[in-house]
This record gives C-alpha cells, structure tokens and sequence, in this order.
C-alpha cells in the first residue's frame, strides 16, 4: 500500500484543481448568492466525474465529446475543465447544438431545460448512437434520461434509470450506481408512447 | 567471576549446569515471544491492510461525488472487527471527509492528515492508505486498531517462557546437584590425600585409586608421582648423610691436616681481572707491576673462608679470625709481589700454581714455605673456591744450606788431600825409580863376584887344583848349585828392576819363529828328560818370519817351559805355535797340578809363588811369571793361563807377527 503510493505519483496539478473546485464548492454552499453557479460548478464536475464510471463503446481515435442541446449555465464550467482534462487519453470536446442532429458522434449529451420537448427525438438519437444523457429537471429520469441531477438533503445528488443506459448499450460501474436514486419509467416507454 | 575461580567444584558444576539450562530456556523463551509477537503482529498488520485496501476501493464514488453518508455506511460496515476503534477519510485536499468510532470506544480526536502510514503509539496501531481513482489521489483513508489482544498474546507467552524457565532451573538444579558427585566426590577425595600429603609430609600416603576415567589416571599420576618423590626424598636424605660424613670427614681432614691449608673465595679478583681484561688490558703483568695499589686491592677482594689449626700454629696466630679477617694483615711486601705472580698465572688458564717462598708469622719471622694455590674442580669459571697449602720447609731448607756447606768443606778437604796424595805420590814412584837404577846397578855389580864363585867352583870340582875327596866334592858342588841359584835370582831380579825402571830396551828385528822355538826346546830337553815327561812341539806350517825381540821370546818360552816341566811331575809337556789374525799364538800345555782359580789373578804378579808357605816343594824365584808378562805387554801382545787343578794349565801368549 505504501509502495503504490510512491509509486504512483500523484499529479500536484490535479490535486489542486480538484481542490480548488471542492473549495469553490463548499464557499459556495456557504454564500448563498453564488449558489446557483456553485451547483453548476459541482454539476459540470459530476458530468466529467461520469466518464470514469461508464464503459464507453472504445473508439479511442475521436476525441472525447460532451454535447450540449440548447443554452445552459454548465457551458462555462465544462468549457473551463475541458481545457485542462482529458478522459484516459482522449482530449474532452465541448460541443454547443441547437439541433438534436447536431448531436451525432457525441459520448455525452446534456440536455438543457429548454430543449426537454425534443426529448423523444433526443432520447431516439441517444439510443442509436450509445451516447449518455444527463438532464437537469426534476422527472427526467422518469422520462427516460439515463442520469439526472436532483437535490438530496444539504447536497447534489442524481437519478439513473437503469433501463435508459441499458437502452443507450452503456455499461455503469455499480460504484456510481450505489450513490444514484434510481428510478424507472412509469410505463414501459415504446414507440409512439406518450411522454407526458 | 573471581568467586566462581575459588567457589569448589561442587559450585563450579552446579554453576555451569544451571547457567547452560538458563541460557537454553532464556533463549527459548525470547524466542518463544520473539515469534508469537510477530505472528500476532503481521497477523495483524494483515488484517489492517486488507481493511485499508476494501474501504480505499469502495470509497472512491462516495469521495468523487461528495456522499458523506456512503463513506460513513461503507465505514461501519467494514469495521465489524472489534479491533478496529476508529476510522476516518480524508478528502484530496485534506479535510475530513468521514469518520466512524466503535460505539464503546473511548472519545478520539481524529488528527490532521499525516504522512505515515503505519504508527503504533498508546497501544493502538495506525494503518492509513491513499485513495485512488485514474491516477489520482483523491483521499486517504486511516484505520485505528487497539493492539491489546497483541500485548495479551505476548505477555501470555512470556509468561509461559517464564514458568518454563523456572521448573527447568529447578529440575536442572536437582539434577545437577545429583549428578555432580560423580566429578566431585571422587576430586574431593584426591584434593584430601594431596592436603594430608602436603600437610604431613609423608609421602607413602596413596589415593587407593580403583577408577579408570580421567580422575582415576589423575590419581594413578599423582600415586606415581609420590612414589617418585618419596625415592626422591630417599635419596636426598641418602644423599644429604652421605654429604654432612663427607663434611665431617673433610673437615676432620681439614682441620687435622700437619700442612697449613686455606679456604679462600677469590671471586671477586676474577671479576676484578675480568673487567680489567674487558677495559683493554691484555698484559696484566705489566699493568700489575705499574699499579701498585691494584694488587694491593687484589689482597683485599680475597675473602679467607677458613683456615685449619696447622695454619694458626704456622704463623702464630691464636685466633682464627685475625686470620680471616684480613689477608693484608699476613701480607708483607714480597706475599704482594708473590700475589701478582699467583694472578696472572692463574688468569693464564691455569688451575695450580706452587712456588717456594718465604713467609712471616705474626712475629715477623721468616719461613721458608712450599705454596700451593689450586682452584677447586668445578669452580675454574668463578674461583669462587680456591685452596692454598703452606708447607712449612723451614727445616729442609736448613738442612739443605747445612748439607751445602758440609759439601763444600769436603771438597776443600779432598782437593788439599788429592794434592798431598799426589805430592806423595810423587815421591813414591821417584824413589821407585831410584830402587830401580840401584838394583840394576848392583845386580851387575853382585853378578861379577859370583861368576867368579861359580867358574872357581867349577875349576876345584873338575880337580885340577887338586884332588878331592867325596865329602869336599858334595860340599863344593852344594856351593856351586847355590851360587846358580843366586845368580839366577839376581838376573830376574836385574830384569824386572830394568822393567820396573824403565830401562829395558827391546828390538824389533825379523827372526825365525820356529828355529827359536827348535832352539829353546833343545836347551830345556835334559831337563824334561831328568823328570821323566815327554816333551812335544807342534808348529803349524804357517809359523815363519816374525818380527819381534827374538832374545826376549827366547826367554819367555824358557821360562813357560821350565815352568810346566818344575810343576808337572808325570805325563807331558807340549808347546803348540801358530798364526791367528796376524798374531802369533804360542801355547805351552803341561799336565801338572794345575792352578786354582781364584790363584790365576796373582799368578803374574812379581814376587808371588801360588803354594806360598811352609810346603814350599818348588823352587824358583817366582819372578819368571812376572816378568814374562811384562816382556809380553812390552813387544805388544797379551799373556794368559787357563787351568784346571790336578788337571794341567796351559798358558798362551800372543805377539803381533809384524
């Protein structure tokens, strides 16, 4: 155990990254004006943190793409990290869409509040692509998206439907799976399915 | 570990018997609980590692997505173990992210993060370990265990080493005390003889010994050890009576001895000439004779030892420690002078040195005194034993000067004597001589009137005077026969005069030897003939010319002739010649009485008839024998008888033919 730990150096750089953004995190939970971008902070770290406990389809030649369908506040974060993280070897890819077929050859996508009513062509793109969907709304998880943040006593949790990511050919560590709240859909969602 | 070198073997034994056990057992033990610690501890240290390495696993989620209560549940989950006290979760930046304590715990203070992984302090053992995910440490969890089961093991161990340790020391001190008499018991009876031994001094002590281990030949060698210093003992007692009778008897000899003796050390002189050698000096002669005082400190170094009575009686002295004391006190200045001649002698190698010297007593007197000085057999290295003997030649050497001088008068006496005797002599032989000339003279002078007496005789007897009767004729021829004799006596008694005097002339003619002969016998034949005997001559062939005094061998012949023809009464007279070796030998043989022995030395003397006294039957002058060997001895030849008594003579004379 010592042994490993030499051996394994850890990066000092790393280190206070993530320090700095738990310290940003908790400052925030402290001052409540900053609160919402403190829990976008905290969101877009999860969103990073993902790629370690899925098993991805391997296509190591493409960089690593976070898709983002439609405005929303995790830009910024997201953008902040991809400049300095990779996922294993692979460069971490920030992409804006405004169109669900922009979406195409993406590994995550987050869906932002407004474009939930595009959510079955999303949810249909996603499956056929084996790309990971991260929402942000309360019930998305019960409508189908694979992982969904939702507030849990003082802190930030998330939902996963199990279902979805098995839709979606997505493997999860059970690590992630025994923090997540999981959820299932109220009905067996099929072609043509109502989702409201 | 002085008390262990004096404790007894018994101790001694019972010592190592119990320091082996102990050391054994207190090895085990330690070893014991050396063993059980670690076994228990890296059991523990096991168990510890695995309870980092599960929690670590299962608490990378939790920590990544900030679930505190994820972290704490899979806490208490993992520790059910009821070592496990506390355990706690740092966050990559080293804040306490989770802690669990055991219920029944005690109130912890969890630190700040550390860097050790692994602390034992206060009885509990600390066992942290990083957290990491993708390379990354994004935490460190720590496990608190309470090691007291540990410390029970090992004191329970311990305890069992303990209490081993002492049943063994007991059973070890049992046995040992058991099993040391078979070493001790058997030591302890030897170290008893050898103390009876050494305290008694009796040395036909044995230890009885009937064993055959190594204390059995122990006490075989130390029984034939006694053995040999009891023979030992013997003989130095042997040795040390023989010595004192030795002793006595050399000192009865010493003391009673009639020659002055003296015991004397002369070591320290040997040193004193040794480093008078070593600084350089080789001729101590001359050094002695330059240094007056190094001989002086010579007598001095002498130590006297002893004297005998014979030297207190030599010099006068009463006491023996005058003597002793100082040998200065008994020199004078020749003895120093004597000392250095004894030095260097003795320096030279030699072991005896005796001279004749003079001596004084106390008084001053001088003696005369045979010295010898003798180092001692075996002390020639250090004379540290010399003997010197004074024998006190006094009286010889009187006697001897007394002999001397009675010497020396006797040869004075002889000399005046031989040189009256000479004197006398002297006289003797001129009045000899004198005798002589007169009797030459007057025989001449006697034989004239008596040729005259005889031839006028002879004239009345043939009757032309006229005639004569029968009793003038017998009477006148008495005168005539009378006077023949006289002129007979008066001719020898010419001849040995002129001998005696000197004044007989003899020639040295060459003549006929054997016609001398012829001629002689012819003239003595009437007389062999009127006995009765036969008369022989023998001549050898080689007989011839001879040159000699022929009258005088004439007359030697006749005289032999009428000598064995007056005293041969019957059988023969015979005259043998011959030449032997350039000599003519002349013998004439008679067979009459012969002569004595003991005669035949007088026989040539003058005036000397062997039947001297009153039977007197043969007449003659006694003259004729005398003469003829002086004629003899004159012409140069020898004259000798050889006799046997009632047998017959033969006298031989020999003459050199040329």
């Amino acid at each position: 155990m010592k042994n490993s730990v030499n051996r394994k150096k850890r990066s000092p750089g790393a280190l206070m990254i993530a320090a700095a953004i738990v310290i940003m995190g908790f400052s925030a939970l402290a001052a409540d004006n900053e609160k919402d971008s403190r829990a976008d902070d905290i969101k877009a770290v999860f969103v990073y943190k993902f790629t370690g406990y899925i098993t991805w389809p391997e296509d190591d030649d493409k960089p690593f793409t976070i898709a983002i369908l439609g405005k929303t506040s995790l830009l910024e974060p997201l953008k902040t990290i991809a400049e300095k993280k990779t996922v294993d070897t692979r460069p971490l890819l920030i992409r804006e869409c405004s169109n669900v077929d922009d979406v195409s050859g993406a590994n995550i996508l987050l869906i932002a509040e407004t474009m939930e009513k595009h959510l079955e062509a999303i949810l249909k793109k996603a499956e056929e692509e084996n790309i990971l969907t991260v929402g942000s709304s309360p019930g998305l998880a019960k409508k189908g998206v694979a992982i969904n943040f939702c507030p849990m006593e003082d802190r930030i949790g998330f939902e996963m439907n199990l279902n979805a990511l098995k839709r979606s050919g997505l493997g999860v560590s059970s690590q992630l799976v025994k923090l997540a709240k999981l959820v299932e859909e109220d009905r067996p969602r099929d072609a043509g399915g109502e989702l409201k | 570990m002085n008390w262990f070198k004096n404790s007894s073997i018994r101790g001694k034994l019972i010592a190592i018997q119990l320091l082996t056990t102990l050391a054994g057992l207190a090895l085990y033990g330690a070893f014991t609980v050396i063993n059980e610690t670690h076994l228990h501890s890296a059991a523990m240290t096991r168990k510890s590692e695995t309870l980092v390495k599960m929690i670590a696993t299962n608490c990378t989620s939790p920590l990544d997505f900030q679930d505190v209560s994820a972290a704490e549940e899979i806490l208490s989950s993992a520790v059910a173990d009821e070592d496990v006290v506390n355990a706690w979760i740092y966050d990559a930046a080293g804040v306490l992210f989770a802690t669990y304590s055991r219920p029944d715990s005690t109130e912890f203070h969890f630190p700040s993060m550390k860097a050790g992984i692994y602390r034992l302090e206060q009885g509990f053992l600390t066992v942290s370990k990083e957290i990491a995910r993708r390379g990354e440490t994004i935490g460190v969890v720590s496990v608190r265990l309470n090691v007291r089961y540990l410390r029970t093991a090992v004191v329970r161990s311990g305890g069992i080493a303990a209490l081993v340790l002492v049943i063994g020391m007991g059973v070890s001190l049992f046995l040992s005390i058991f099993l040391q008499r078979a070493i001790s018991t058997p030591i302890h009876a030897l170290v008893g003889v050898v103390r009876k031994v050494s305290e008694t001094g009796d040395y036909s002590i044995r230890t009885g010994n009937k064993r055959n281990d190594e204390i059995g030949v122990l006490c075989d060698g130390f029984d034939a050890m006694l053995q040999k210093i009891q023979q030992r003992e013997d003989e130095k007692n042997n040795a040390a009576a023989t010595l004192r009778e030795s002793e006595v008897r050399y000192r009865g000899l010493f003391e009673d001895c009639p020659t002055s003796l003296w015991e004397e050390d002369f070591s320290e002189v040997k040193r004193y000439i040794d480093e008078l050698r070593r600084s350089g000096i080789t001729d101590l002669r001359a050094y002695f004779t330059n240094h007056r005082d190094a001989i002086r400190q010579c007598a001095d170094l002498i130590k006297v030892l002893d004297v005998n009575r014979a030297t207190l009686d030599l010099l006068q002295y009463d006491r023996r420690e005058d003597l002793c004391a100082h040998l200065s006190k008994v020199f004078h200045e020749e003895s120093y002078a004597l000392l250095m001649e004894e030095l260097v002698f003795l320096a030279a190698g030699n072991a005896v040195f005796q001279t004749e010297t003079i001596n004084r007593n106390r008084h001053g007197e001088k003696l005369h005194v045979n010295m010898t000085v003798a180092i001692v057999p075996g002390h020639e290295e250090t004379w540290s034993r010399v003997f010197v003997s004074l024998t006190d030649i006094s009286s010889r050497v009187r006697a001897e000067e007394e002999l001397r001088r009675l010497n020396q008068d006797l040869e004075t006496r002889i000399e005046e004597r031989t040189a009256e005797l000479a004197l006398a002599k002297e006289r003797a032989e001129s009045a000899d001589r004198l005798k002589s000339a007169f009797l030459a003279a007057m025989s001449h002078e006697l034989r004239t009137p008596l040729n005259s007496i005889i031839g006028f005789t002879g004239i009345v007897l043939q009757g032309i005077p006229g005639p004569l009767n029968e009793e003038q004729t017998k009477q006148l021829g008495m005168v005539q026969r009378s006077a023949r004799h006289l002129l007979d006596l008066i001719n020898d008694v010419l001849d040995l005069s002129k001998i005696e005097a000197g004044q007989l002339e003899v020639e040295s003619k060459p003549f006929n030897a054997a016609e001398s002969i012829e001629k002689v016998i012819h003239l003595v034949l009437p007389l062999a003939e009127k006995k009765g005997l036969a008369l022989s001559v023998n001549i050898s062939p080689d007989v011839g010319e001879l040159t000699s005094d022929r009258r005088r061998f004439e007359q030697i012949l006749i005289n032999l002739i009428n000598n064995g023809i007056k005293f041969t009464e019957e059988g023969h007279v015979r005259v043998e010649c011959m030449v032997e070796d350039k000599t003519l030998v002349t013998r004439v043989v008679d067979t009459g009485i012969g002569i004595k022995p003991e005669d035949t030395g007088k026989l040539f003397q003058a005036f000397q008839q062997v039947d001297v006294g009153l039977s007197r039957n043969h007449e003659g002058t006694g003259l004729g024998l005398s003469i003829c060997k002086r004629l003899v001895e004159k012409l140069g030849g020898r004259i000798w008888v050889e006799s046997e008594w009632h047998v017959g003579s033969v006298f031989t004379f020999t003459l050199p033919i040329a």
